[in-house]
């Protein structure tokens, strides 16, 4: 029977019909380049798509990006690991990606682009302005070489040297924070933290793991970002070095691992020494299972954790200033 | 090997009757835990009516035999079960895959839930806007014309 003979007798059938939760159900198969139209369908769509439990719960959900000079591919875990490509986006090539909350800042290397990969979406900027203690980076040429901030900066403390660990910081609510190494001292290791407002770097807490072995630790309680007193880390588990796969991390073209801690699982997006893509996912001490990639990825991606957000991406309308 | 298989009699809402093999009422979670936990010869069904049933049963009798008799050949007889949902799909109108989704849920057969759920996706996707998505599916907006302009500002990319 042809839909458009009966629609005329069934005015909102499909409101009463069908629960919220069955309504959710459908939406979470539309594919994603169709998704973001549909909150202009009615309020209650609107409020479903905004909810981060729809999108955890869409089919074509992801964990991890992964770039390489041509093609970008998403990666989801749960139910399956499965590999796609992401469309449209091929002249963006990014150099760095940085998970930025719900954007991706990408370094392009002749600036930098604000991407919401779920929506397709993107923004070139070459210079970012900001408000208090937002977003606030002068000169976008120099992004992704964050080491030319004086990492002593803003501390009273100045007798303890801090080296930059990581290249790449993650951005909680505002504030950007690198793993420092603490030169001679114990414990060794601090987490950083930039304040935009001040464009200064603090020590914001101290690490609790050594250098021994591979331990993961979780903070407690939700962080409060411009406090780093009252962070209590706990053990969520420790890897011995023969358990954690041999990681290509001396090859020159590696990148620090991704990864994200899902309940008590630790899921890891890394290349092996030849370049391959592989996901690992550890619980309770131990690997549980590695996977490697779709070989049509390639090697050595570019690799980044990112949890998709229907959020828009803020547009420019004056150049030189831009509110985040 | 048994040759007489065992039957059961369900009952719809408004009072059809169908006789089933044990192994087609198997395909539904609900029905096989009611099976087990109280072996009568007949089930009501007050939730679900006769017209959406008997798709029920229609679809789980198909499957049920394809499962058994694909032990060895899966490849092909997938693709033929594929056409037949495609043809059992295409025959029906909105408000009967509105009908089974919810059968399918309180019957909890998953199969039949993903397959249906999915037909809905891909009419909203064939759509080309907002306006045919309402249209197709009889939903009333309920935004005001200067709210539904301000979604549609947030949403500018998805309609280039």
């Amino acid at each position: 029977m042809d839909i458009t003979k009966t629609k005329q007798k069934k005015k909102a059938a499909h409101e009463e019909q069908l629960p919220w939760e069955l309504i959710e159900e459908i939406l979470s198969r539309v594919p994603l380049k169709s998704l973001v139209r549909l909150s202009v369908v009615c309020k209650r769509w609107n409020i479903i798509l905004d909810d981060k439990k729809f999108i955890n719960s869409h089919k074509e959900t992801f964990r991890f990006i992964l770039t390489t000079k041509s093609k970008i591919y998403s990666v989801s875990i749960d139910p399956k690991i499965v590999v796609r490509e992401l469309p449209g986006l091929i002249y963006i090539n990014p150099e760095t990606l940085i998970d930025c909350d719900e954007f991706l800042i990408c370094n392009v290397g002749t600036g930098a682009v604000i991407w919401n990969p779920w929506r397709s979406e993107v923004n070139l900027y070459k210079s970012i302005w900001g408000i208090d203690n937002m977003l606030k980076i002068h000169d976008f040429e120099e992004f992704g070489t964050w080491t030319h901030v004086n990492v002593r900066s803003g501390d009273s403390n100045q007798r303890r040297k801090r080296t930059t660990q990581s290249e790449i910081g993650v951005s909680l609510n505002g504030s950007l924070f690198w793993i420092c190494y603490l030169d001679k001292t114990d414990p060794l290791y601090c987490l950083g933290r930039f304040d935009f407002s001040k464009e200064r770097f603090y020590t914001f807490c101290e690490l609790p793991c050594g250098m021994s072995h591979i331990e993961i630790w979780v903070t407690k309680n939700k962080v409060d970002v411009e406090d780093g007193g009252d962070v209590v880390w706990v053990e969520l588990m420790t890897l011995s070095i023969p358990n954690f796969p041999s990681l290509g991390l001396a090859e020159p073209n590696s990148q620090q691992p991704s990864y994200y801690i899902d309940d008590k699982r630790l899921v890891v997006c890394c290349c092996d020494e030849s370049g391959q893509p592989w996901i690992y996912v550890f619980g309770e001490d131990k690997l549980i299972s590695k996977v490697q990639l779709d070989s049509l990825v390639g090697l050595w991606p570019s690799h980044c954790t990112y949890f998709p957000s229907l959020v828009p991406v803020p547009r420019v309308k004056d150049e030189a200033k831009l509110q985040v | 090997m048994e040759n007489e298989k065992k039957m059961i009699t369900l009952k719809s809402s408004d009072d059809v009757t169908f006789e089933v093999e044990e192994a087609v009422v198997l395909e539904s979670q609900f029905l096989s835990h009611l099976v087990q936990d109280c072996p009568a010869p007949e089930h009501k069904i007050k939730e679900v009516t006769g017209k959406i049933l008997s798709k029920v049963v229609e679809y789980c009798e198909k499957h049920v035999v394809v499962v058994v008799d694909g032990g060895d050949s899966s490849s092909s007889s997938g693709d033929d079960l594929k056409k037949w949902d495609d043809k059992f799909i295409k025959e029906m109108d909105l408000s009967t895959v509105y009908d089974l989704i919810a059968a399918a849920n309180y019957l909890n057969i998953q199969a039949l839930l993903d397959l249906m759920c999915q037909r809905v996706a891909d009419v909203i996707t064939a759509c080309k806007d907002h306006k045919e998505i309402r249209e197709t599916l009889g939903i009333v907006s309920d935004y005001t014309a200067e709210e539904e302009a301000e979604v549609l500002k947030e949403n500018e990319w998805a309609f280039d």
